[in-house]
């Protein structure tokens, strides 16, 4: 398997897509850095006042600036990424007669695999590391912004969060190129989940919360109704994993965010407790990482789900070298 | 033990939709042979060969390589078994001698031996002199030189071959059965070539099984089938009468 991971990693740093990726990153990192600083600087000239202080740096990654906050389009675009290192793995290796060769040679095809996902995978860190570090550099060159010990806590953990789920894309991906023996079709069926996913998820999940938490008067609807239906939509959408980034990333990288469901005792008089976390400032680091652990181990399970299936389905494949 | 099979078909079957590639197939190839497995395109040359390496699950019978079943206990069966596909694949990018490195390294071999190893073998081929270029220029005949290394490279004791002439320019194929002949004799290697090229192979062949639609036709020495029909001696004679076998029937 060390066999095959070096091999895939030097593929991976080599080919023509990684300098093309590179310079995505960094035109990615400008981006945001410039866009979200743009609103920062203003707040900046105010003075931030005691409520954000130790949290600008952040800032950074959540401010909306002039179009999205930074790490919504790591949610969206990320995934390309991903699947990007993954769709032509094996596929590629078929239509060019090597894959009957390495597994004619005493490899199991599970270690084929995870050489393949582990070197994809280390890629991705890289890049991700690589995009964070830019940007905390080009705030310190730029805005005098400098990350706090809690700032940089968060900025690792969301690293982590941010490699765990490019690694569920790179599964994907990897799926996709054992299903699909073409690499035009199995380009074509990453775009469709990728759409799928990212896009779609939030309406599906409306639709179905919709369907069975129907509201009897549209026009007046009541208060349980909605609760109901907006319970439904948040379980149903959490089911992607591009939710469960987002909300999980939420939780990072602004430490005042609390779950749903805090928000929802607090909105509701009726279920808040009145003494506790109606004021609440912002979470430690801890804290917030227990709020998102459902969300790490969610998307765990994706990934693990994924990668297994793939297994399952390679180790039952015939390798026949293609004519 | 001297001559009990290395490799042994029973019943061996396939098919793929409504198409039966392999029917009821039973081989044996004894240690130190080179056999040929003959047949028109089609005759499931190549599912025989791909359900005796574990790359491919046969629907029924059984298969045995050295004791293993090569499905359930592949690796036992590949440390021990070298394949050269039809069309046997590159890294294009990646040098003569890259290539070789990294099936040297997929086989778990001692590392320290590694780069003597890639010298041996590629001057076995005589591909010593192209060592360095990328094997994405090479030329069909070089492209089966380097196969032929990456299989000496880690010393197999079975060597299995589908269609290893094919493409390649007479002297090429000379060169070829030359090696593949020697080796067997001064190694003891058993050979297991697939071929549709009667007149080549049967300069090196010692035993023949004759496919046809996935069928088992004939299976022994050329001389042994020739004399049970009462033909002539010559694989081309002895093929020619037990492929048409099936088509005098009811």
């Amino acid at each position: 398997m060390i066999a095959v991971l070096r091999k895939e990693l030097g593929d991976h740093f080599s080919s023509a897509r990684f300098p093309l990726i590179c310079a995505l990153i960094f035109l990615a990192a400008l981006l945001s850095v410039s866009l979200a600083g743009d609103g920062l600087r203003g707040w900046l000239g105010d003075g931030p006042g005691l409520f954000l202080e130790g949290r600008l740096f952040l800032l950074l990654f959540t401010a909306p600036g002039a179009w999205l906050p930074a790490f919504m389009f790591v949610a969206y675009l990320g995934p390309l990424a991903g699947l990007v290192l993954g769709f032509d793995s094996v596929s590629r290796e078929r239509a060019q007669g090597t894959l009957s060769k390495i597994l004619s040679q005493p490899i199991y095809r599970d270690e084929l695999l995870a050489g393949k996902f582990l070197a994809g995978l280390l890629t991705l860190a890289v890049m991700a590391a690589a995009l964070l570090m830019l940007i905390t550099g080009l705030s310190l060159a730029w805005l005098g912004l400098v990350p706090t010990a809690d700032e940089l806590g968060r900025l690792f953990l969301f690293w982590a969060l941010t490699v765990l789920y490019l690694g569920f894309w790179l599964a994907l991906g990897l799926l996709s190129s054992i299903v699909f023996r073409g690499a035009l079709a199995s380009a074509l069926a990453c775009g469709a989940l990728w759409l799928s996913l990212a896009f779609l998820g939030a309406v599906a999940a409306g639709a179905l919360a919709g369907a069975l938490a129907p509201v009897n008067d549209s026009l007046r609807p009541t208060r349980a109704e909605l609760a109901a239906r907006e319970e439904l939509f948040r379980s149903f959408s959490l089911l992607s994993p591009v939710k469960l980034y987002q909300e999980a990333a939420g939780f990072l990288l602004d430490p005042a965010s609390r779950s749903p469901d805090q928000s929802r005792q607090l909105a509701d008089p009726a279920v808040s407790d009145p003494y506790t976390g109606r004021f609440s400032g912002p979470l430690p680091v801890g804290q917030s990482l227990v709020l998102l652990m459902p969300h790490l181990a969610a998307l765990l399970i994706w990934a693990a789900l994924v990668f297994h299936l793939s297994c399952f389905i390679f180790s039952r494949q015939e390798i026949r070298s293609s004519a | 033990m001297e001559n009990s099979p290395v490799i042994e078909a029973r019943g061996l079957s396939k098919s793929y939709g409504r198409l039966t590639a392999v029917d009821q197939l039973d081989l044996s190839i004894r240690p130190g042979e080179i056999f040929g497995l003959l047949g028109p395109n089609g005759a499931g040359k190549t599912s025989t060969i791909l359900m005796l390496l574990g790359l491919s699950r046969p629907a029924a019978g059984s298969v045995s390589v050295f004791g293993f079943d090569p499905w359930e206990n592949p690796l036992a069966v590949k440390r021990r078994v070298g394949y050269l596909p039809e069309n046997v694949g590159f890294y294009s990018d990646l040098s003569a001698r890259q290539n070789l490195r990294f099936v040297y390294e997929l086989n778990r071999l001692a590392p320290e031996a590694r780069e003597r190893a890639v010298e041996e073998a590629l001057a076995a081929v005589g591909l010593g002199e192209a060592a360095d270029r990328r094997a994405g220029a090479f030329s069909r005949g070089m492209r089966q030189r380097l196969g032929l290394a990456e299989l000496l490279i880690k010393k197999p004791d079975i060597f299995i071959l589908d269609e290893p002439t094919l493409g390649l320019d007479p002297e090429g194929i000379d060169w070829m059965l030359e090696l593949l002949a020697d080796l067997s004799a001064r190694a003891g290697l058993t050979v297991l070539l697939s071929s549709h090229l009667l007149d080549l192979v049967e300069r090196v062949v010692h035993r023949v099984a004759i496919l046809k639609g996935g069928r088992l036709m004939a299976q022994g020495p050329v001389a042994e089938l020739a004399a049970a029909a009462s033909l002539e001696s010559g694989l081309r004679a002895v093929y020619r009468h037990y492929f048409r076998l099936g088509e005098a029937g009811p």
